[in-house]
């Protein structure tokens, strides 16, 4: 299972809008996070999703859970790092969606398509690309499209939304080319996915329902039936979300809260070690 | 030969296991606890699985827990390191029943060597000599008192589930006998789960010294001579070396084939060390047998030339012993100083924290077995052992010299460490001319 890794690597000294630039001390990760993780992946990858977003100035990155702590790069080298697998890839995106989304109000520059912006431009690069972004994704979402692909010389990026689906950021290599127009975008059209699940009111804490057993995690109570939980489904502190099997005992794990399931983090046969998410409850 | 291991241990020794396991191609699990967590041996295992909060019993003491981990993970064998489950009985069993390779003895073996009151009337049977005591688990205080009389004072109450050092108590009279009595007791229980206990006559002015053994799953056993630990500091050890410098080559010799009939009749299979106290007349008595590795092994490597995890790994995997004694050469000295993150001007009170800066010496003959460095949180959930470090060399007065070189050299800051005070032991006229005994740290430090 690869990463989708989004990198965006902005070295130019031309000061940000304020409000943006707090936006933008967000989601610094330690590329040794990154290698940890695999080297801890305990057979199948875990299903662990998005690292550190700290942003103590923005409100919307403060309520954003932190699974583990990112490290802000002191000079204006930015890196982005989102790591998705599977279903987390939707609250990965969706959350930095919501991210960016929030203050960012000129979408006017890239209305009428235009482009990658150079050096030269009166706003960053890594102003433009993220806005590029944003807007690629919300033309996706307004057409129901799943995979677009650009192309610009040594220039690509490649968006694509995953059933139930929202967008998310594939990869791209953002250098400081200039072009005047926006490159062709190759669009695939794909059967219509449902519409991507609500995404995660930032203003509101969320509650982690860890594993406090070291063992194998059962979605459902037996082969063949319906999972404990889905993705909004309501628990109650009794509610049996589901089973971790250790030492040939079924463990039944229940919520501990009260709440609807928003996010779960791990899957079925998955090996779970102690302290590992299972499963992100929005309280009630 | 086994291909996956499961490390059921944390700090220095999880990191030498993991080494011996690399350089014999065997993959590892690590397991570890939150405290653990920023452990850089971790990142040498293939797999690491996080078992628990810091506390040590929900993690590594944590049975369930590891034996869920091993299973997850697939591993063929648990190697228990020392201290944490390493001589537990219902954890041996448990790895049994789970079709998991114990790295250690057989549970029959571990279960009467662990009882030290069964050990002693085996090591009788092997006709070894052992400490004047009781004979038996003593139950009641008056038969305490017969005995201690009959034996003379001062005597030593210990547990029999006891061992380590710990679930001892020196009594030197009656009255302290009387009081002294329920109390061990009480505290054995607490400690070991087993509040029985017995009485042994306390030598003064001895040594300890023990031998290390290695038996395989046929029978075949041998040792690799053996170690010195008197330097110790509350029962427990600070300084080994080996060879011991008061031993002639008879005794030694008599020595190590006590040991070896002892290993024999319990049908021991592994690595284990029988320790034994020497009196002023190099006489020496059997106290206990340790059925694990020891913290001090690398002492042994080094005059020997033997790894003995990897011994212990390979025999685990049901391979034989493919030498014989004679091929085991005894070569110059070796000591090794634990270093300890304890503050020696605060009676030794544990001094945790964050190791800010942290050179470690070297140079030729220096071995330094550690899992710290510079940006590691000592915690205070473990014990204060940060750390070991090695010597060898041709001669003990060389040996002496360097092991003072090396700890001139040690740089651990701001945490407090036991390295002053083994410098000043090393340099302390008694321990130079080998007149000290196991209460000379705390006579003289």
């Amino acid at each position: 299972m690869r990463p989708n890794i989004l990198k965006l690597n902005h070295t130019s000294d031309a000061r940000m809008p304020a409000d943006f630039s707090a936006l933008l001390s967000v989601v610094a990760i330690c590329l040794l996070h990154l290698k940890s993780l695999f080297r801890q992946s305990i057979k199948t990858p875990c299903s662990l999703t998005i690292y550190g977003l700290i942003c103590p100035k923005s409100q919307f990155c403060r309520s954003l859970r932190p699974i583990h702590h990112g490290k802000l790069f002191a000079n204006n080298a930015l890196q982005v790092i989102l790591i998705g697998l599977n279903r987390h890839r939707e609250f990965a995106a969706c959350s930095l969606l919501q991210v960016l989304q929030t203050p960012l109000h000129a979408f006017d520059d890239l209305r009428n398509g235009s482009c990658l912006v150079g050096k030269d431009a009166a706003m960053t690069q890594k102003d433009s690309d993220l806005q590029k972004i944003q807007e690629i994704i919300q033309i996706m979402k307004d057409n129901d499209l799943l995979e677009v692909e650009i192309k610009h010389g040594d220039d690509k990026i490649f968006l694509k939304r995953f059933q139930p689906g929202s967008p998310t950021v594939n990869f791209v290599p953002m250098t400081g080319q200039k072009s005047s127009e926006l490159p062709p975008a190759s669009l695939q059209t794909q059967s219509p996915s449902q519409t991507p699940p609500p995404a995660t009111q930032l203003e509101e804490e969320l509650v982690e329902i860890k594993s406090l057993v070291v063992g194998t995690f059962y979605a459902t109570p037996s082969p063949d039936s319906e999972p404990y939980v889905e993705i909004g489904s309501h628990v109650e502190p009794q509610t049996v979300v589901c089973i971790i099997e250790a030492m040939k005992v079924m463990n039944e794990i229940k919520a501990e809260t009260r709440g609807t399931i928003t996010d779960i983090l791990i899957t079925n046969g998955q090996a779970v070690e102690y302290g590992q998410v299972l499963f992100t409850v929005k309280p009630d | 030969m086994l291909s996956r291991i499961l490390v059921a241990n944390r700090g220095e020794i999880a990191l030498r296991i993991i080494r011996a396991c690399h350089e014999l191609g065997i993959e590892t699990v690590a397991v570890y606890s939150e405290a653990d967590k920023t452990a850089p041996y971790l990142k040498l295992a293939d797999e690491a699985v996080c078992i628990g909060p810091p506390e040590p019993s929900q993690s590594y003491l944590n049975i369930s827990r590891i034996i869920s981990a091993a299973e997850i993970t697939d591993v063929e064998a648990i190697h228990p390191g020392y201290g944490f489950l390493a001589e537990n009985i219902n954890f041996a069993r448990i790895c049994r029943d789970c079709g998991i390779i114990f790295i250690g003895p057989p549970v029959e073996a571990m279960e009467l060597l662990g009882d030290k009151v069964q050990a002693r009337k085996l090591a009788q049977k092997s006709r070894v000599s052992i400490v004047p005591g009781s004979d038996d688990i003593i139950e009641k205080e008056t038969e305490a008192l017969k005995l201690a009389n009959k034996l003379g004072y001062p005597v030593m109450i210990k547990a029999a589930a006891g061992g380590g050092g710990r679930g001892m108590r020196v009594v030197h009279n009656d009255i302290s006998l009387r009081s002294a009595f329920g109390a061990a007791g009480g505290e054995a229980e607490a400690a070991f789960g087993d509040g029985r206990v017995y009485l042994e006559k306390f030598i003064p002015e001895s040594r300890h010294v023990e031998v290390q053994t290695i038996a395989d799953q046929d029978g075949n056993a041998i040792h690799f001579y053996e170690r010195d630990c008197t330097i110790q500091r509350r029962h427990q050890k600070m300084i080994e070396e080996s060879p011991c410098p008061v031993l002639d080559r008879h005794t030694r010799e008599e020595l190590c084939e006590a040991a070896l009939r002892i290993i024999k009749q319990a049908q021991y299979v592994n690595a284990a060390t029988v320790e034994f106290l020497l009196d002023q007349n190099k006489k020496f008595y059997f106290i206990e047998v340790n059925t694990r590795i020891q913290v001090e092994h690398p002492v042994t490597e080094m005059v020997t030339g033997h790894d003995l995890i990897k011994w212990q790994i390979k025999i685990a995997g049901g391979q034989n012993l493919k030498i014989s004694q004679r091929h085991i050469k005894h070569n110059g000295v070796a000591i090794e100083c634990r270093i300890n993150a304890e503050d020696p001007q605060n009676n030794f009170a544990p001094s945790p924290g964050t190791i800010t800066k942290y050179i470690p010496p070297g140079g030729p003959g220096v071995r330094v077995d550690t899992h710290v460095h510079q940006g590691w949180n000592i915690s205070t959930c473990y014990d204060s052992m940060i750390g070991k470090v090695i010597v060898h060399k041709k001669t003990r007065a060389e040996a002496i010299a360097t092991m003072k070189r090396a700890l001139a050299e040690f740089v651990i800051e701001p945490v407090k460490t036991t390295i002053p005070t083994c410098r000043d032991i090393l340099s302390h006229n008694l321990f130079v001319k080998n007149k000290i005994d196991t209460g000379f740290v705390e006579r003289n430090f």
